[in-house]
């Protein structure tokens, strides 16, 4: 019978044996593309905003990092059933990209959709209205 | 159970892009980069690049080689050898139209 040992020294090893395996990795799979594509949109977004204390910007790096991990198979989907086709999965690095690069600035990018989602639709109401 | 090498090349090789991607945030969080475009691309791509050789095992399911390691060490070192210029405002390296901003 396996006796367990919970020394620090096995435990440490054990941690290690799982985060630095190929086990997660098989896990983790899609979600690598993601965080990398993220980490380049979150470096963006980090360098775009007032300078501030260094762990409130490590702390927004990892924000932004942990929201697209979060909604970036979700968006792909809804894209990707927007576009059609089967395979959604090249959507996950664009995506990941916009979500880390927009960083704080999503309530800006809605407004913006908003105006221009109005603007399309006072266009089709009013028969191409104001272009002459 | 022991650790073994590559295991140990894997946390050493974590420790450096740990290190790199800290520096990486403290130059993106700085007027510099907010003012030059090129330099956020390039903190940002490196950053991305520390993330993705870190965490390879994880990620990738790959280990880090000694090569790999060396090039991150040299990498880091690069970097603090830089410190000197991105803190001192009259440090000679010094761009002259950044001399304002920090």
């Amino acid at each position: 019978m396996n006796q367990l040992n919970l020394d620090p020294v096995s435990v440490s090893i054990a941690v290690a044996g799982m985060l630095f395996g190929p086990a997660l990795a098989g896990v983790i799979g899609p979600y690598a593309v993601i965080i990398i594509s993220c980490t380049v949109g979150a470096g963006w977004a980090l360098g775009r905003r007032d300078p501030a204390a260094r762990l409130s910007a490590a702390w927004y790096f990892l924000r932004l990092n942990a929201t697209a991990v979060i909604v970036t198979v979700g968006l792909a989907q809804i894209a990707g059933r927007w576009l059609g086709g089967d395979d959604h999965s090249w959507l996950l690095a664009p995506i990941a990209l916009i979500v880390g690069g927009v960083g704080d600035d999503w309530p800006s990018v809605g407004r913006w959709l908003l105006q221009r989602a109005g603007s399309i639709l006072e266009r089709r109401a009013g028969g191409g209205g104001g272009s002459t | 159970m022991t650790w073994q090498t590559h295991q140990l090349l894997a946390v050493l090789n974590l420790i450096i892009c740990a290190g790199i991607a800290w520096a990486c945030i403290c130059r993106l969080n700085s007027a510099i980069c907010r003012h030059y475009r090129t330099a956020r691309a390039k903190y940002s791509l490196l950053l991305a690049g520390a993330l993705a050789s870190g965490m390879q095992p994880a990620l990738w399911g790959s280990w880090p080689t000694v090569g790999g390691v060396l090039l991150a060490g040299c990498v880091l070192a690069g970097l603090a050898i830089n410190v000197v210029r991105w803190y001192g405002r009259t440090h000679p390296m010094r761009r002259k139209e950044d001399h304002d901003v920090r």
